[in-house]
């Protein structure tokens, strides 16, 4: 009886290394291709994470300075800021906006970012933030177009924004926002990773109140769709993208599929033909060892740009890889945005610059 | 007495520990090389078209920059029991000559004196390779894959027209893959594997024992240029710096020999490409190497014994 058990442990612990393997990616590396000719936007160096595109200005904004998993503060030494680019110009270059009234500024550490149009057209942001030593908020600004500046609206802390990463705006005052894993320190989030108990999810708030949507898993990117009905979630370790019906009246998501990747998608974007676009880690293993290490300007990991084209009952989708990179170029790819008509590319990374890139390839075959 | 068996009791002990991490590891080895975790996702470098679906399989690719024609080996998929004809055509690759949309996309077949030599039936083309002459002259060196007929048969070419000169077949020829040229009937040629198909090359394959073998031709007599290889596929050769380039499927890799005076094999080194590389092309101006390769392995093998359904490619270039 005892031989057994110790053989189905035994059978159970290969398969779980073997698992653990596949997951780090340790038979994949990238080979480099782009759609065009790429260049680097002056202005984001420390991270340009999130990327969210106002196609009624023709602006996108850029965070950077993301600080993440911290266990030293003192080691943050870099500022956190958001930038602006307009996308209607050829300089490739982006601006820091000045962000005014932070109650601590110097704690204001920028992940993921979401933007909604006010009545009066304001341009609203709401942004995951993170302080030095890794304390989550929810930060809300309004864009000065005049100044060009941002105005501090409010600052919300939640014990349900656990780990934030990304965020949706849901309108002026709501929003959904994901948290992609329970632990608060590195050990603590490999335990996670290792043993596959994520304390991660979906949290939606209303303006006053928070409601649970998904828990115990994983939530990287969370986009919605342009007609606001579909939500797409990164669980980016399982290398899947979630596809959910979402109904705001009710507050409600129901799954519809989920897409294997192969791959590790991080934030989204949704272009005006509804393809969901993402920037991916191809190969953990490498992230893991560049995204452990950030401040190591030695160490970089690979990145992928994915488009999405969902079938019409968005259970399949056809994927394209517009942009491959060894890490050398572009390094650790988090969000890739497309615009004029589908021409231009903006990759954003997590701890590194901000790339441009023309599309001068078909995309659809 | 009780501490010899004590000793034999702890040596069973051990050998049972040493023979499970050892089958354990071959199977994770074995798993790992069907690429279980890996997919492709589609892009293309600009435009594309297919230019034919008349034949079953258009494996092997030779450029002949003299003609500007690329010559294509049509019909691989009969060595897989697939009904197609065979045969050879080529490419005009030189579109300023007034020639109208759909003309410049046509294969021109091309059609071969046996010069008496009963092969028609056994001909299945597959890896090809090319040599100019400073004369003009163009020689085709043509791998036959037909399971009972695995032979190098050489050709001239005759601006439409392949006339056969010689073959060249051996009792150890069970699996070959692709052809080299060196110079005029001097050429590498791979066999993947010494069983030609079947369960036993795939027990070959999973048990990566390096069988294959990489044989060279002087024009007259035969000889192995480099022996335990393992699964050795496409060829490429940069007559410039005098390297042979040898894709291996199993180990998923790039080996690239320096070409001796001699004509022996000497390793310089391994690229880990982590797609099993099927096809090379080496540029001959820049030396660039291009890699057509089997992305999921697994899927691969899957198309090879469903022939009807389609599977991944790959293309690399180094």
């Amino acid at each position: 009886m005892l031989k057994i058990i110790l053989v189905v442990l035994l059978a159970f612990f290969v398969q779980y290394v073997f698992k653990t393997l596949l997951m780090f990616d340790i038979h994949k590396r990238t080979y480099n291709h782009r759609p065009g000719q790429c260049r680097k936007i002056e202005g984001p160096v420390h991270g340009s994470e999130d990327i969210t595109i106002v196609d009624e200005k023709n602006l996108a904004f850029i965070t950077s300075g993301l600080v993440y998993l911290n266990d030293d503060p003192s080691h943050a030494t870099w500022k956190g800021e958001i930038f602006v680019y307009d996308l209607t110009s050829k300089t490739f270059k982006a601006d820091s906006i000045p962000i005014l009234n932070l109650k601590y500024p110097e704690s204001f550490h920028p992940h993921g970012i979401s933007h909604w149009i006010m009545n009066d057209g304001t341009i609203r942001l709401f942004v995951v933030v993170h302080s030095k030593d890794f304390k989550h908020s929810i930060v809300i600004l309004d864009f000065d177009e005049n100044k060009k500046q941002l105005n501090h609206v409010n600052t919300l802390v939640n014990e349900k924004f656990v780990r934030p990463n990304d965020i949706v705006a849901t309108g002026e005052n709501s929003f959904l926002v994901s948290n992609d894993g329970g632990a608060q320190t590195i050990l603590g989030n490999a335990i996670e990773m290792f043993t596959g108990f994520y304390k991660g999810g979906l949290v939606y708030y209303d303006g006053t109140e928070t409601k649970y949507l998904l828990e115990n898993t994983v939530a990287n990117g969370i986009i919605l769709s342009r007609d606001r009905k579909t939500l797409f979630v990164s669980h980016i370790n399982q290398e899947t993208i979630g596809v959910f019906d979402w109904n705001q009246k009710k507050v409600a998501i129901k799954k519809i599929s989920e897409i294997e990747t192969l791959t590790g998608c991080d934030n989204f974007f949704v272009d005006k033909e509804d393809n969901l676009w993402s920037g991916c880690h191809p190969v953990l293993k490498d992230a893991v060892g560049h995204l452990g290490d950030y401040t190591n300007p030695s160490l970089f990991s690979q990145s992928q740009v994915l488009r999405f084209k969902f079938s019409s009952d968005l259970k399949s989708a056809e994927m394209v890889e517009v942009f491959s990179d060894d890490g050398r170029f572009t390094s650790a790819s988090a969000i890739a945005a497309t615009f004029d008509n589908g021409k231009q590319l903006l990759i954003g990374t997590v701890f590194r610059d901000l790339t441009h890139c023309y599309i001068d390839v078909p995309l659809d075959f | 007495m009780g501490s010899q068996s004590s000793f034999l009791h702890f040596m069973h002990r051990f050998v049972f520990w040493v023979l499970f991490a050892m089958i354990s590891c071959f199977i994770l080895r074995v798993l790992i090389v069907l690429d279980l975790n890996k997919r492709i996702y589609n892009h293309t470098p600009g435009p594309c078209r297919v230019l034919t679906e008349k034949f079953k399989g258009t494996s092997g690719l030779a450029f002949v920059e003299s003609q500007k024609r690329v010559y294509i080996t049509l019909g691989y998929g009969k060595a897989h029991n697939l009904t197609t004809n065979t045969g050879i055509a080529f490419y005009n690759t030189n579109r300023t000559d007034g020639r109208n949309q759909q003309e410049i996309y046509d294969l021109i077949e091309m059609t071969i004196n046996w010069n008496g030599n009963d092969y028609q039936n056994t001909f299945i083309p597959t890896g090809i390779d090319s040599f100019s002459s400073s004369n003009g002259r163009v020689l085709l060196y043509v791998v036959n894959s037909h399971p009972d007929h695995q032979c190098i048969h050489f050709f001239q070419v005759d601006n439409t027209k392949l006339n056969h000169r010689k073959s060249i077949c051996d009792s150890s020829f069970t699996s070959l893959q692709d052809v080299s040229v060196v110079g005029p009937d001097r050429i590498f040629f791979t066999n993947m594997a010494a069983f030609g198909r079947g369960w036993a090359q795939v027990v070959e394959f999973a048990l990566q024992t390096g069988q294959g073998v990489i044989y060279y031709y002087d024009g007259s007599k035969l000889s192995i240029a480099a022996s335990s290889v393992n699964a050795p596929t496409g060829l490429g050769y940069d007559s410039k710096r005098r390297i042979l380039y040898v894709g291996s499927l199993i180990r998923e890799s790039l080996f690239a020999y320096k070409v001796e005076k001699d004509m022996s094999l000497e390793v310089m080194y391994e690229m880990m490409l982590l797609t099993s590389p099927i096809g090379l092309f080496v540029e001959s101006k820049s030396g660039d190497v291009w890699i057509a390769a089997h992305p999921v392995l697994h899927e691969a093998a899957w198309h090879y014994t469903h022939l009807d359904r389609k599977k991944f490619i790959h293309q690399v270039k180094f």
